[in-house]
This record gives structure tokens, sequence and C-alpha cells, in this order.
């Protein structure tokens, strides 16, 4: 039951997109995320869903799992695409209704504004998604910190930062599996934790949560006793068995995204209107 | 009609992702009233599946486990009877301990079961009596009790269900030599006294040879003996491919018997094991290599 949750989860498979390098990946990934909010119409956010198209192709994922993440979003996307097609009001008006005596209209603004809204959130999480199914927690908290780490100068403590957060990731699969195992040894003795009102539901909970928190509480000490037996202590002076290094597949990915920063610039200084007299030709 | 039974029971985990796996292949085994039952098998053999299939935690991807003639799996009812009438304690049990006071965990259970109050303290206390916790303990924080003290306390929780079946997932892992044994003993007196059938999992080929009325052999998911333990030890080969260690005692006894002296290998205790010797010795035998 606790195995469905996906955002954020590696899927092992070998592709050019697991190679390349952590940082190069974490550093395109904002980046193409920036690219996404900077397109300004569909001419530009094209190229940019072509671009994560053809990368997602390479990731040898299959894009069952894509969409597995996307399904979270559908409320919220719907949600404020009504939201956005009712309010916007710009542009010509397409249709118009009453319903309960209310005048609703919808105008060519507002379903632009929906459908570029719902095509950058669906954007923004594939290409997040990428990241996370392609590069290990271990690869990734150690991009980060190593991105990051022009903030020592400022006396921020980067590794720290690194190392909780990999501690983290590192334990989240193992919590789920306590979790999971602590559901059904309690299920065994009878615990109901499918039904009830919301009180008793919150108290069903508690037979799980203590049993966890206890455990967390143990493993975290037996961590922290395991990490000072190997002389653990910061990040200071510490080299790495695994080192980062830049190949002909990382140069080649920022080639391809220069380029696609040049077709979005492209696209949004000169076809600017283009699709709308399209639209506007065809209505 | 077996009490329990299982038919061709089949478990995958993960379906549809890169780490399927499946666990379970094909088994089919029962328990009669009364009987203790030994699931035998290297790590990674698929016991604690098959037993959390047999309580209906798991359901199987295919195949049918029957209580009684009826389906567990019928519906939310079969289901919900079957976690009360079949009990299971889990592989390190004591990580479920969670209320305040060692009494106020065993009664979760029987509580559960909607008994009245004096009913449950009833239960509690010949549970903790069962498995040796003395009365002083229950008014204790369960985080207070030693190891085996935390152990027994688990177990007590799910005897105190009063289950037809006790299944019991390597209940002596972790434990020291005493600790095993007052589990041991404990699963047998429950099991004269109640007549409560009782289903053991453990790699411990000792501990099942001694107990138990017949054995499951699992290897990779797969059932690849059920029979009395006496005719599965004789069989060295299924022992050894299973990845298990036969008892010392066991393997001497199979080694004379390979001698050609007409030895009767199912003595899995010491007293017994001398007092074959003897009769061995008396009847005009060599004994030594
Ligand atoms: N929750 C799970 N998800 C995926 N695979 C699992 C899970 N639990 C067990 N397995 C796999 O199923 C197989 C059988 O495991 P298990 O039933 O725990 O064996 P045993 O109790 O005999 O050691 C193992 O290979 C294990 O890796
Ligand atoms: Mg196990």
């Amino acid at each position: 039951m606790l195995n469905d949750i996906t955002f954020g989860q590696f899927f092992p498979c070998s592709s050019p997109i697991h190679k390349m390098d952590a940082r190069v990946k974490l550093i395109l990934t904002v980046a193409f995320i920036a690219l996404i909010f900077v397109s300004q119409n569909f001419a530009a956010l094209l190229c940019t869903a072509v671009g994560l198209f053809i990368y997602v192709m390479l990731t040898n994922v299959p894009v069952r799992m894509y969409i597995k993440s996307l399904k979270p979003l559908i409320i919220i996307v719907g949600i404020t695409s009504i939201l956005n097609l009712l309010y916007v009001k710009s542009g010509q008006e397409l249709f118009a209704f009453d319903i309960f005596g209310w005048n609703l209209s919808v105008t060519l603004g507002g379903v632009t504004t929906a459908i570029y809204m719902t095509l950058r959130v669906c954007l923004l999480v594939i290409a997040g998604s990428v990241l996370t199914y392609t590069t290990s927690a271990t690869e990734l908290t150690d991009a980060i910190e190593r991105v990051l780490s022009p903030l020592n100068l400022i006396k921020i403590d980067v590794h720290s930062f690194a190392m909780m957060m990999t501690i983290a990731l590192r334990f989240i699969p193992t919590l789920i599996e306590e979790t999971d195992k602590i559901m059904s040894a309690q299920k065994a003795r009878g615990a109901d934790l499918e039904s009830g009102g919301i009180k008793s539901r919150l108290k069903a909970l508690i037979p799980i949560l203590i049993p966890l928190l206890v455990s967390s509480f143990r493993r975290a000490l037996e961590l922290a006793d395991a990490m000072e037996c190997r002389c653990y202590h910061g990040g200071e002076g510490r080299t790495r068995v695994k080192q980062m290094k830049l190949a002909f597949r990382d140069y080649f990915a920022i080639v391809c995204f220069v380029v696609l920063i040049g077709a979005v610039v492209i696209s949004n200084i000169y076809l600017e209107g283009i699709i709308y007299a399209l639209i506007t030709v065809i209505i | 009609m077996a009490l329990l039974e299982a038919q061709k029971l089949e478990y995958i985990y993960s379906q549809k992702t890169p780490f399927v796996k499946q666990a379970v292949k094909g088994v089919d085994f029962c328990v009669e009233k009364g009987e203790i039952v030994g699931i035998i098998g290297h790590t990674g053999s698929g016991k604690s599946t098959l037993v959390q299939m047999l309580n209906g935690l798991l359901k199987p991807t295919s195949g049918s486990v029957t209580l009684n003639g009826e389906d567990i799996f019928a519906n939310k009812k079969s289901l919900h009877d079957a976690r009360f009438k079949i009990g299971l304690v889990f592989q390190y049990p004591e990580y479920q301990l969670f209320d305040e006071t060692v009494y106020k965990d065993i009664s979760f259970g029987p509580s559960n079961m909607g008994l009245e109050k004096d009913e449950i303290d009833r239960r509690v206390i010949s549970a903790s009596k069962l498995v040796g916790l003395p009365p002083h303990l229950l008014n204790k924080s369960p985080f207070d009790l030693s190891g085996g003290e935390k152990r027994r306390a688990a177990i007590a929780g799910v005897v105190a269900m009063e289950p037809e079946i006790l299944i019991l997932d390597e209940p002596t892992a972790g434990l020291d030599p005493k600790g095993r044994q007052r589990i041991l003993d404990m699963i047998v007196e429950l099991n004269k006294t109640t007549n409560t059938s009782v289903v053991i999992v453990s790699h411990n080929m000792e501990d099942i040879a001694k107990l138990c009325n017949k054995v499951l052999v699992l290897k990779g998911g797969e059932a690849v003996a059920f029979d009395t333990p006496e005719k599965i030890f004789a069989e060295t080969d299924i022992v050894e491919q299973s990845g298990l260690i036969l008892p010392a005692l066991t393997k001497m006894l199979i080694s004379l018997k390979n001698k050609g002296l007409p030895v009767n290998i199912a003595n899995f205790s010491v007293n017994d094991a001398v007092k074959e010797l003897i009769r061995l010795k008396k009847e005009g035998y060599k004994l030594d290599a």
C-alpha cells in the first residue's frame, strides 16, 4: 500500500542519462525549469516540450512511470484550470452561459492561460522526475553538496546539510518498510485502520506511530555510534572515493541545452502571436 | 478436512516494476488440529511471505487458503475472522510493543476482538503466565523490559487472542539459548494444554526436529518437501541442497546408519540418542568409528 510513492524514487537501469554527471543533471534541471517559465508563447513551450521529450526518451525509464508521477497533480491542475477558464477575462469571448443566475463566460485569454499553466506544471514535474528517476539519492546529495559548496564562503556548513539529507533519503525506504511491517503486525492483532470516524482513525495510528518513533530513535543512535566508530567528524578534510568528472556526454548535454535556450529565445521574440493568429483564423 | 489448508499459493512482490520478485511459488500445505508444523528454509526462501498469506495479511497472487474448508479471502468478514482465528507472531515482534504498560499491550488484541473486560483480564493473565512473564512486570512500560521479556510480552499479545492456530515467524531469532528454550517450552505447553495447532518458522533444524509433527522445507519459494521430520532428515540431499545444516546429532546417527547399523535416526534429543546407542551396544554392535 505504501509502495505507490513514486515521485523521488530512483529507477535503476542503464541509459546515457543515468550515466551523466549528477551535477550537470542538477544544474540543467534547475535551468530547464527556469526556461519553462520564460517560455512566453506556444512555440517556445513547444520547443521546451520537444527538448524534454527527447531527454525522457533517452532515460530508458518506462513512460508509464512518468505518467504515474503526474497522477497526483490531476486534481490541482484540474481545479486551477477551471478557475483560469472562468476568471481570466481577456481576448475574444468564446462562449457564455448561465448557471444558478451566474453569468459566466470563457474567453480566449482564459483558455490559453489554462493550457499554459497545465503544460508548465506537467513539464516541471516530468523534468523533476527525470532527475530523481535517473540519479540515486547519494549521487544527488553529493551533487547538491558540490554545486552549493561556494556557500561555504559565507559560513554555511553545506557538508552537514548534505549529510543530513543523504541520511534522511537513505532511511525513507527503511522507514516505509518498517511502517509496513508494524502495520501488518498490528493488523494481525486485529487493529482496524480503515474504518471509523476521524477520532477513531487517529487513535488507531498510535499503535503504529509509537513503535515507529521508538525504532527511529534507536536507529539514529546506532547510526551515530557507527559513524563515530569510523572516525566521522564532519566534512573537514574528507576525501572521496568517487571523483566526479565531466565526460563527453555531459558537454554534449550542455551544448544541446544551449541550443534549446536559443530556440526558446527565438520563439519568444519572433514567433509571438503566430499561433494566436492561427487560432483566431481557425475560429 | 484439514484445519488450515493452502493450495498452490503464489506471491509476487512489486509486480510490473524492475524490482519484481516471486517470493512463493506454488506451495501446497496443510495443518491439522493439534499439530505442530515446522516451516524451514534458508533466509529469503519465502517463509515470512508464506505465513503472512496464511492469516490473510497478504493476498496471494494466486492460490487459496482455507480455514475449516472456507476460503479466508472470500469476503471482508471471513478475512476479519481469520485474523483472530489464525494468530501470527511476526519476526522480532518486540518492535510492535507500543502501549503504556505490558498489561495494556497484551490486551490490545483481545480488546480489538470486542471481548468483555473480565474475559480480557482472564486472557491477559493466562497468556502472560503461559509465556512466563511474572505478574509484577505487567504494570511496567514494555520499553523497560529486557530483550527476552519483550519478546515474550509480544508473543503473549497474540496468545491472548486464543487463536485456533498460532503461527510464529522465527520466534527464537536473536535470543540467548535460555531464552530460546523458554519459548520452545512455551510452544509445547500451549499445544499440549489447549490443543492449539502451531506453525513455527525457523531455520534451526534442531528446534524443528524436536518439536514438529510435520515439516515443510522451502527453497527459493518452492516447497521441496512436506513430511515428518524423520523422513525429511533421512533425505540428507534435500536438506543440504536447501542450504540448511542438519543437527550434529542427526548427522552422527545418519553416518552410523550408513555403516549398516540398524539405527533409528529419529532421535532428536541427546537423551534419546544416548538411549538408542546403548540399545545398539547391548545388541552387540560395535560403535567406534
Ligand atoms: N516487501 C517486499 N518487497 C519486495 N520483495 C520482498 C519483500 N519482502 C520480501 N521480499 C523478497 O521476497 C523473498 C522472500 O522473502 P521472505 O519471505 O522474507 O523470506 P524469509 O522469511 O524466508 O527470509 C526475498 O527474496 C525477499 O527479498
Ligand atoms: Mg523471514
